[in-house]
């Protein structure tokens, strides 16, 4: 994944913290505070920073079963639209139910592609 | 998996970003206070969605208040008293009573001013004409100053031979003066009786109040000193500032005397600066057809009592595009592709909210059966944030 010091994938800026720090980017940007250059740094590090956490901190385990409603696999990116997913935490405590859930996933292999 | 895990991942998150931010804001020259407020900025905007619980959360919350309490003051602005008055909050009706009412105070005092000024150029030069007058104070000093200025900086930089550069600024003075006072006998007819009647004799001046006009012949004095002023200390051609009042007033002397306040001004400016830049856009041509009837129009609202200075581009074709909307399906198009595309794209809309981001390993299928090995993703269900390591999924198709 890391192979080059640039090549992070930029999917996770779709996630809910990259979204907010989207968001709060472009107010900076808005009010003149930043330009967009500097926000695209930002952004950049805000993909490495969360490829390294998500790879080294977070230790908890998942499963999910569901229906496929489509599948998509382009340029080594699967896409997937389930319904009625049940996710399972791996201590089993509680289960979270969701009628409609989109996954989308790029290859965990450093093929260097990002998508 | 783990939404209590969440917190502490994005706060890590948020603290690597800014780590790293901070040597590009340096690069870029960009205040820390910047970073600082990306970085406020970021996690209020989580906090905001209740993810999860953020390790942040009992801070910012008593800050939250604090940085949403300096907007209202900011809006008030000049009225001292609002900001303290601002806790009572019963207060704040207060407040538009004297803004309301020193909006024509500062008027009736600009205008006093004046009138005292006056005086005292009438015993200095009792031989001139009032007309003259006021244009003398306002006039002389700042002009002979910046004159002085120049010329003592041209003496210094050059010496002897500035003179003859100085010669000519020295009587530039006279032809400067000259040209105001032909603007001003432009002017003058356009504006009868109030106008040298103030300057010439101040107590009749205060009898006058009489006159229907006067009320506007006061607003109208006001801004007629200010744009005086510039072209006599300004070489760069702010006479047609002049120019602009003059018109506008003449206008409204001719047609049925209809006084033209700060405000309907402004609005003619606003639909003239507005058709312009719909004329430098192509017309509207680079708007989206909603967008560019609809500021259609509102100048079409501000042109009609105007009598029509704004409208120079032929608005009227925009509205036969608005009614030639239904009949576009003669037009270069498949319709094939239209409605199903936009199902779809309504459907991922809607599960943006619902969303896994995620690496795979390994993506199997077996007949109608999937099975995958994910990593390191980010989930979002439910109004709820979730980071896993690793996940199996299993599915059917």
């Amino acid at each position: 994944m890391a192979t080059g010091a640039q090549n992070f994938y930029e999917l996770y800026r779709r996630s809910s913290i990259g979204g907010a720090l989207t968001d709060t980017l472009d107010d900076l940007i808005t009010q003149n505070n930043i330009d967009p250059q500097l926000a695209m740094k930002v952004l950049a590090n805000f993909d490495r920073a969360i490829a390294e956490v998500l790879q080294d901190k977070v230790r908890s385990r998942l499963s999910f079963k569901g229906s496929l409603d489509t599948y998509r696999f382009c340029d080594e990116v699967w896409t997937f639209q389930l319904k009625n997913v049940t996710f399972k935490m791996e201590n089993g405590v509680h289960a979270v139910t969701a009628d409609r859930v989109k996954i989308v996933s790029c290859t965990a292999k450093p093929t260097g592609a990002a998508a | 998996m783990s939404n209590s895990q969440v917190g502490n991942v994005y706060q890590q998150i948020i603290n690597d970003v800014i780590t790293a931010s901070r040597v590009d804001f340096e690069e870029g020259g960009i205040d820390e206070a910047v970073l600082e407020q990306l970085k406020k900025g970021w996690q209020k905007k989580l906090s905001q969605q209740q993810l999860a619980v953020f390790p942040w959360d009992p801070k910012p919350d008593p800050p939250a208040p604090v940085t949403s309490a300096p907007a209202p003051q900011q809006t008030p602005g000049p009225s001292a008293p609002l900001p303290t008055a601002n806790g009572n909050g019963y207060a704040q009706p207060l407040p538009p009573v004297p803004q309301a009412v020193p909006m024509p105070m500062p008027g009736g005092q600009l205008t006093g001013d004046t009138r005292i000024k006056a005086e005292p150029t009438v015993k200095i030069e009792p031989g001139l004409e009032g007309n003259q007058m006021p244009q003398g104070i306002p006039q002389g000093d700042p002009n002979n100053i910046a004159q002085q200025r120049v010329i003592a900086q041209l003496q210094n930089q050059y010496g002897d031979r500035a003179a003859a550069s100085i010669n000519k600024l020295r009587e530039q003075p006279g032809a400067g003066v000259a040209q105001p006072q032909n603007q001003q006998r432009m002017v003058n007819p356009s504006m009868p009786q109030a106008y040298p009647g103030q300057y010439q004799n101040n107590p009749q001046q205060q009898y006058r109040p009489n006159m229907p006009h006067n009320p506007a012949a006061q607003q109208q004095r006001i801004p007629m000193p200010n744009g005086q002023r510039p072209p006599n200390s300004q070489v760069d051609g702010a006479g047609e500032d002049d120019s602009h009042v003059g018109i506008l007033i003449q206008q409204s002397r001719n047609g049925q005397a209809t006084e033209l306040g700060q405000v309907e001004i402004d609005s003619m400016l606003h639909a003239q600066i507005a058709a312009r830049a719909r004329a430098m856009e192509g017309g509207g041509l680079m708007l989206p057809l909603r967008r560019a009837s609809k500021g259609k129009a509102v100048s079409y609202h501000k042109s009609d009592p105007n009598a029509g200075p704004s409208r120079f581009d032929g608005p009227d074709e925009y509205v036969k595009g608005e009614d030639d909307d239904e009949e576009d399906e003669d037009a270069i198009n498949s319709d094939l592709d239209d409605p199903d595309d936009n199902v779809e794209e309504n459907e991922d809309d809607e599960e943006g909210g619902q969303i896994m981001l995620c690496m795979y390993d390994k993506v199997q299928r077996v007949k109608n059966k999937w099975k995958c090995v994910l990593k390191d993703g980010v989930l979002n269900v439910n109004g709820k944030d979730y980071v896993f390591h690793k996940a199996t999924g299993e599915y059917e198709w």
